[in-house]
């Protein structure tokens, strides 16, 4: 019976690493995110890749700069390099193909604190950071 | 070679390697000098080329760096101690702190030019330059040096 629990428990915890997509170095600063989300909403259930992906193509309202959505600077390609209004190129954001992207939370906070004012007018909240990093971490 | 020359010579060696290690030791302790430019390298660099801090005055920096949050379109805020390491770097190559007179030409000390594009002296080098020219799209815009100026980065202009 005992050993059934531990057996039952072992699946279910397998299941729910296959269910993350995001290597491990991506996934500390996801699970900071959730944490986050969990303290703010008791009724956090996990972050949605498709919810991040609905957020990164909306056109957006109310922002401080010139870009109105995230893809006119990082393309609509988030596996091909985008490029800056003064025309300097931007590495790609998918974590397939830079491995580097969201493995440091100072950055991640950095881009976060400057692109969202400029393209929201606003702070991020903290799902919709986890559900971006959800997304690109899977593509 | 004789055995007192060959003596000499690695005599010579010798010090020239110590003093080079002393040189090393002295750049290790010294308050990293290169710390502000290479912020400046990195961290604005990450949106445009990191330009030259000799094409403006230090009244220019000073009020870019102080309002980085509005930054043409963009918010770039960065941390304080960034902020403060980048501007005393750029004050340090400024434009009237090296008397880079060419920079200066036609600016009078009230002017605060925020754009390098928008001193005198960019505009009259660049006045055949259209604006059709600077829209096409491998160019996109006027803060795009190194679209023409290959070398720009090497802070080499003269192409």
């Amino acid at each position: 019976m005992r050993i059934a629990a531990i057996l039952t428990a072992i699946v279910i915890a397998g299941t729910a690493i296959a269910a993350v997509a995001a290597p491990p170095a991506q996934q500390a600063i996801i699970d900071q995110f959730a944490a986050a989300a969990k303290k703010a909403d008791p009724g956090f259930s996990g972050f949605s890749p498709d919810a991040g992906k609905t957020f990164f193509f909306a056109e957006q309202t109310g922002g401080t700069g010139e870009a109105s959505n995230c893809y006119a600077c990082h393309g609509k390609d988030p596996k091909k390099a985008g490029e800056t209004r003064a025309g300097q190129t931007i590495d790609p954001i998918a974590v397939s193909v830079n491995p580097k992207r969201f493995t440091d939370m100072a950055m991640v906070e950095k881009w976060f604190g400057r692109n969202c004012d400029t393209v929201l007018g606003r702070e991020c909240t903290v799902v919709e950071k986890g559900n971006f990093l959800t997304f690109m971490s899977a593509q | 070679m004789g055995t007192k020359m060959g003596l000499a010579l690695a005599a010579a060696v010798a010090f020239i390697v110590a003093g080079a290690g002393m040189l090393a030791v002295q750049a290790q302790n010294a308050p990293t000098p290169n710390a502000g430019k290479d912020a400046f390298n990195a961290e604005c660099g990450a949106c445009h080329m990191p330009f030259q801090p000799e094409f403006l005055p230090a009244r220019s920096w000073q009020a870019l760096m102080g309002n980085l949050s509005k930054h043409f379109g963009e918010n770039a805020k960065l941390d304080a101690a960034t902020t403060t390491a980048i501007t005393d770097y750029l004050v340090s190559r400024a434009a009237d702190t090296v008397n880079n007179r060419q920079a200066l030409q036609g600016l009078s000390p009230q002017d605060v030019p925020l754009r390098i594009t928008e001193t005198p002296s960019w505009i009259r080098e660049h006045r055949r330059v259209t604006a059709e020219v600077v829209a096409r799209p491998e160019i996109k815009s006027k803060a795009n040096c190194v679209a023409c100026h290959r070398r720009a980065k090497l802070g080499v202009y003269e192409d």
